[in-house]
């Protein structure tokens, strides 16, 4: 479980995120959304332990974030919005160079078949002449080589054919549903949101985006 | 270290050519120019024209010796042809070794032994004059010194029996076992004055420390690749560090580029442009440690590939001119010399090793390795926010 309570953040004096708590259970898909500057992007990275936060606790699985950060960082598979891979490279070696840098060593099988579930079949293809849809596979897919139990994806489906978002989208679920995953991710694509998430964490002040999903009927809790 | 050895094998695999050739470039790059160079100093040679009337073991030893003086290209002619050179002005003078040389010299007649022939537009002539007739006059010594030999041995019934080409012989080895002009002496008891070192306007290893900065700086560009700010954040869930990758894969390149720094020292010794010495080898290892921290260095604190190739050429041409690799700077150095331990390329030069400049720059590295570290390394990133 992932429980962050009173969470703050401030860049020189100026406050991003103020009081943030919410919970993620084993199993769940949760939606971060809210308007340009609200925070998202930051909550996300103080949870993978890219950026410090200023006040709070969080804990991830009985780990305090202030006090264990080197063992938490195995639990998170953290998905950056750009696309973080080796241009030059082909599929197979971005797998081969961060599967020898990974935690957890696997066989050259399984990371192709890490790359088949997501409907990856381009094993020698370079990065840098894959489509938009394929990159953003691999760069999932190249996060997941650790086996986190928390995963962080950033807007990971954005600029990318409907196709390949609800690629993305079903095999999300289907890691929190029946590998028992917690996941947590941003965008701006509503019915993206509405269709692959379990509960819906609403950040900022502007009320727009929580009051179209409540009007669809979901429930969204409001964080500042 | 297992696992940075089986992405650097990959990287070679795949990046084999470039490493190849940024290896093996500086080496022929150096032979290239160092040759070139000198080819084209050849041409700048004074042009003069040697005409032979004399057929002698002595006129030849002396068309031999001019043909072997720096900054003189020799052509031998036959008088007509050299005059007409000489009035075209294709050659600067013109030499006759007149006909009865040995003889003279033999017996000791020392007049009108070289004809010279200059026209108004030789520059050089009165240089080349004194320069050919400094070598008639070791001859003509030779000779008479020779001829008072005889002379004692005959006054004193010597049974010895000594004939001239003797003497000359001796005398010659004497003469280039021992350089007399340039000998020093000093007092007993007082420590011998060293002979001052002259540096010649080209050396091999100025040249080699060019190329090579520039190659090594360029070969060192896959810590611009790796901690570029789209990859750098992976770097923080991953077994290795950065910095640790970066440690590691900078000792294997040390032990692989000195592997070729050696190489490159017997190539250049069979190729008759450097010396081996222990002390050169030291030198050479120092250059390469220095170099490839100072490419660390600055490969860690650049993001962007294009930036860092044009920091790589400008830092190589400042080290290089500023350790004095095609211009000479003995005379700054013989004023400051404490410059010459913070210049890497000076001290290449001269086989020893900057010790300031290396010092410098591994602390440096030591401070940078150990900065950012574990914890929060996004900080540093260039944030590029869409949301």
């Amino acid at each position: 479980m992932l429980q962050v309570s009173s969470l703050e953040k401030s860049f020189h004096n100026h406050k991003i995120l103020t009081d943030v708590n919410l919970q993620v259970n084993l199993g769940e898909v949760v939606g971060l959304v809210g308007e340009n500057g609200a925070g998202k992007s930051t909550l996300l990275e103080i949870l993978a332990t890219v950026l410090p936060q200023t006040n709070g606790s969080i804990v991830l699985e009985n780990k305090s974030y202030s006090t264990d950060i080197k063992n938490i960082r195995k639990l998170i598979g953290y998905v950056p919005q750009e696309i973080s891979l080796w241009e030059e490279f082909t599929v197979a070696e971005n797998f081969l160079f961060f599967e020898k840098l990974s935690w957890k060593r696997r066989t050259l099988e399984e990371c192709k078949q890490l790359c088949l579930s997501m409907q990856l079949n381009k094993w020698d293809e370079p990065v840098e002449s894959l489509s938009g849809g394929m990159k953003r596979k691999l760069n999932l897919a190249i996060s997941l080589i650790h086996d986190p139990i928390l995963i962080l994806l950033d807007e990971p489906t954005v600029g990318i054919d409907m196709k390949s978002k609800e690629e993305i989208g079903k095999y999300l679920v289907n890691l929190a549903k029946k590998e028992g995953k917690m996941i947590i991710y941003t965008s701006h694509d509503m019915s993206e949101i509405t269709s692959s998430c379990d509960r819906i964490y609403c950040l900022g002040k502007d009320p727009f985006y929580a009051d179209l999903l409540e009007s669809k009927g979901l429930a969204v809790e409001k964080l500042e | 270290m297992k696992a940075i050895l089986g992405i650097q094998a990959m990287r070679m695999r795949k990046e084999w050519k470039t490493l190849l050739t940024w290896l093996f470039v500086p080496l022929l790059l150096t032979v290239l120019t160092f040759n070139t160079l000198n080819k084209l100093g050849d041409q700048s040679n004074v042009p003069i024209g040697l005409v032979i009337e004399d057929n002698s073991t002595l006129s030849n030893n002396l068309v031999q010796k001019t043909i072997d003086t720096d900054y003189l290209q020799v052509s031998i002619l036959n008088l007509p042809e050299a005059t007409d050179l000489l009035e075209k002005h294709e050659l600067d003078s013109v030499f006759v070794i007149n006909d009865g040389y040995e003889e003279d010299i033999l017996d000791n007649r020392r007049s009108q032994l070289i004809d010279a022939y200059s026209s108004n537009r030789s520059f050089a002539y009165f240089a080349v004059a004194e320069t050919i007739s400094s070598y008639v006059q070791e001859e003509t010594t030779r000779a008479k010194a020779a001829k008072e030999i005889k002379d004692l041995y005959e006054k004193y019934d010597s049974s010895e029996e000594w004939n001239r080409e003797e003497i000359f012989q001796t005398s010659r080895e004497k003469q280039d076992k021992k350089q007399l002009i340039t000998t020093s002496f000093s007092f007993q008891w007082t420590p011998a004055e060293t002979e001052s070192e002259t540096t010649s306007l080209l050396s091999i290893w100025g040249i080699w420390g060019f190329f090579q900065i520039i190659a090594t700086l360029f070969m060192f560009d896959w810590i611009v690749k790796a901690n570029n700010n789209l990859i750098k954040v992976r770097w923080i869930f991953t077994k290795i560090s950065l910095n640790s990758y970066i440690s590691l894969n900078l000792l294997s390149y040390t032990v692989l580029l000195s592997f070729m720094d050696v190489v490159t020292i017997f190539v250049l010794h069979l190729l008759d442009l450097t010396s081996l010495s222990a002390q050169l080898f030291l030198a050479l290892f120092g250059f390469r440690v220095t170099i490839n921290i100072l490419a660390v260095l600055i490969a860690k604190n650049t993001t962007n590939i294009f930036p860092y190739y044009i920091s790589a050429i400008a830092i190589t041409l400042i080290l290089t001119i500023c350790g004095g690799a095609f211009i000479p700077i003995d005379a700054i150095i013989n004023r400051w010399p404490w410059i010459e331990s913070f210049s890497p390329v000076y001290s290449l030069i001269h086989s020893e090793i900057s010790f300031g400049f290396l010092g410098i720059i591994f602390v440096l590295l030591i401070l940078f390795l150990n900065k950012g570290g574990n914890q929060h390394v996004a900080s540093e990133f260039t944030r590029k926010k869409l949301s």
